[in-house]
Parts: structure tokens; C-alpha cells; sequence
């Protein structure tokens, strides 16, 4: 009797693929939620590079300013537009893109004091400075020297918890002030 | 009726799920991958937004810099060439002990945050104390009683939550004049 052959091809069954489409599928959703957190991390760097940009832009501007030209408010947050002529700061809500950006600008006195090594003039030779003395004399200074400070706050989409960004410089009145 | 057909297999019974479970592990490695890159970007942005107020900090102390040197003239020309005359140093100006260093990288007003670092300038992402000081005052010219060049250099400085040190030079480079008051 010859024996019949029969090819059985039942490697690939139906319910194998369709649990092979399962666990592709379910391999799939950590990639979807890495590029779900990864569009929200960017979009939070947008908002601090923003805000960074608008900090620097308006602490710039506020250097402009005369150097009195704060002396009435020194110490006092300021979140509103402020000009001079030829030069407008504006602070306060600005939206950009759907964000709204909050700036405060303070410029506050900074007093301090100067050590000076004076030279005694009536030792050594004036003429051999290795033979000079100095003697440590201390000058204190007020409204010379202002502390300019500009915050800028902001809230990102979605996302209650209010965010800042502070940038301080120095201003000094200098003679070509 | 005895059965004499042969059953031949081709040997790719679970085929599909196996492809399957590696390309799922290859997706899930390259998932936790990606995600590590992104945590390495955001520290990269925080660094930014600290240089960025480093060098402000920086530059405002070299404006302080300036006023000393612009109301006390004659004593920076002084200790000066105190410290050139006695000083063993081809870089006297960097000298910590005389005059000059008292006048300019040794004065209180100068470094005053060394120690107790400044915690104003900060933000959401990083409240940690920055520390900044003068490092250099130094005329760049030997011409006396001409016209000369100062440069100054401040340094601003903190340590990141990882502890890395950051450190952002701010110079300030002016052209000055020496007149004689009669």
C-alpha cells in the first residue's frame, strides 16, 4: 500500500498573527509615550529659551535707561510699561504663542564701600615707587551703584505650577552716564 | 483501516510570535533609549539658563569695577606701579598681598559673595547660590601719561546639582587717559 503524503502548513495560523499584532501593538506604546513626553519636554524648553530671551531683551533695555531714571521707584517692582524718550520698556503680560509671559522689572539701590590703599605722600621717594606706603582708607557710596532685577514668570500649557526665570546685573553711574 | 499518510511539518509553528517578541524588544530598547536622550537634554537647557545669569552677574561686577576705578584714578596709577617696582612677578596685577590686590582682586566689595554666594539671580530650575569676584584689573599698556587700555575680568561661578563646577568670565576692556590736575 503506498502511504499517503500530507503537508501539513499550519506554522502560521491565524491566531498566531493575530498575537503577533497584539504584542507589536503593545510594543508600540512606550515609543508613543516617549514622543508624547518628548514633545512636552520641548515644549517646555520653548517656553524657558522665551522667557530667557525676554529676560535678556528687557534687562538690556533697562540698562539703557538714564541711570536716575528709577530713582523714584528704587525698590519697587515695576510691571508696567515704563519710556523715556526714544526708548519704551514694556513689562507686564505679554501672550506669545499662547503663553503668557509676566515681567517685573526692580531696580534697587545697592550701597556699599570702596577700600582704597592711599599712598602716603609724605614717606618714600617720590621718584622710587618700591619706597611708597599705603595706608587702607575705606569710602562708602550710596545711589552710585544700582541692582537691576527682572523676573520673568509664566505658566506652560497644562500645567498649573507657575514658572520663573531672574536674571541681576549691576548698574554703575559712570562718568559717561 | 490503519493510516499510513505521513505528516510532514515545516518547521515554522511560532514563527510569527517569536519575529514578533524581538522586534518588540528592539522597539522597547530603542523607547528606553530615546527617553535617556531626553533626560540628558533638559540638564543641557538648565545649563544654558545658568550661563546666561552667570554672565550677567559677571558683567555688572566689572561695572562696579569701572566706578572704583573711575573715582579713585591716581591711587589704582599708584599702587600700581608699587606692585610693578616690588613685585618678583612678570604678572604682578594677579598678586594676592599689596596694594594692588587690595585695591582690585582682594577688596571686600570685590569678592564679597566668594563665601556666602548670591541667591538672588535665580529660577524654577535652579536655586542654588552663584559666587562671583574679580579676577584681573590690569592697564594692558606701559605708556605713563598717554592713553592706555584697562582691562577688567570678573568671574562668576556655582556648582551644578550634579556637581559640576560652571564657571563665566565677563571682560571689560576700556580706553583710559591720564591728565595731569594742576
Amino acid at each position: 500500500m503506498t502511504p499517503t503524503v500530507c503537508r501539513t502548513t499550519h506554522g502560521v495560523t491565524l491566531t498566531e498573527v493575530m498575537l503577533a499584532v497584539v504584542i507589536l501593538a503593545l510594543s508600540f506604546l512606550p515609543i508613543i509615550g516617549v514622543m508624547g513626553a518628548s514633545v512636552k519636554a520641548t515644549t517646555k524648553e520653548d517656553s524657558l529659551n522665551r522667557a530667557m530671551n525676554l529676560c535678556q531683551e528687557k534687562l538690556n533695555t533697562s540698562l539703557q535707561f538714564p541711570f536716575h531714571h528709577f530713582d523714584l521707584n528704587l525698590g519697587v517692582e515695576i510691571n508696567s510699561t515704563i519710556a523715556t524718550p526714544g526708548l519704551t520698556l514694556t513689562l507686564g503680560d505679554e501672550t506669545i504663542e499662547g503663553v503668557t509671559y509676566t515681567s517685573a522689572l526692580t531696580v534697587s539701590d545697592r550701597p556699599g564701600s570702596f577700600l582704597i590703599p592711599v599712598r602716603n605722600l609724605d614717606v618714600g621717594n617720590p621718584d622710587d615707587p618700591k619706597t611708597w606706603t599705603f595706608t587702607d582708607t575705606t569710602v562708602n557710596y550710596a545711589n552710585l551703584v544700582h541692582t537691576h532685577k527682572l523676573k520673568v514668570a509664566w505658566k506652560n500649557k497644562g500645567d498649573s505650577t507657575e514658572k520663573f526665570y531672574t536674571l541681576v546685573t549691576f548698574r554703575a553711574k559712570l562718568s559717561e552716564d | 483501516m490503519q493510516d499510513t499518510s505521513i505528516h510532514i511539518s515545516n518547521g515554522r509553528q511560532g514563527t510569527a510570535i517569536v519575529l514578533a517578541l524581538v522586534f518588540a524588544t528592539i522597539l522597547l530598547q530603542l523607547a528606553i533609549s530615546y527617553s535617556g536622550l531626553i533626560g540628558q537634554t533638559r540638564p543641557q537647557t538648565e545649563l544654558i539658563d545658568e550661563r546666561v545669569r552667570l554672565h550677567y552677574l559677571s558683567k555688572g561686577l566689572t561695572e562696579i569695577a569701572l566706578l572704583k576705578f573711575q573715582k579713585f584714578p591716581s591711587d589704582f596709577y599708584n599702587c600700581w606701579r608699587h606692585q610693578a617696582s616690588t613685585s618678583a612677578n612678570v604678572s604682578f596685577w594677579l598678586d594676592t598681598n599689596g596694594p594692588l590686590a587690595r585695591y582690585t582682586i582682594e577688596a571686600p566689595e570685590m569678592k564679597e559673595y566668594k563665601t556666602t554666594g548670591f541667591s538672588e539671580s535665580t529660577s524654577s530650575f535652579n536655586t542654588r547660590p552663584i559666587c562671583f569676584n574679580l579676577t584681573e584689573m590690569r592697564l594692558m599698556t606701559s605708556n605713563r601719561w598717554n592713553v592706555e587700555v584697562l582691562q577688567i575680568k570678573a568671574n562668576a561661578h556655582y556648582t551644578t546639582r550634579s556637581g559640576k563646577a560652571i564657571n563665566v568670565d565677563a571682560i571689560r576692556t576700556v580706553r583710559t587717559e591720564r591728565v595731569t590736575l594742576r
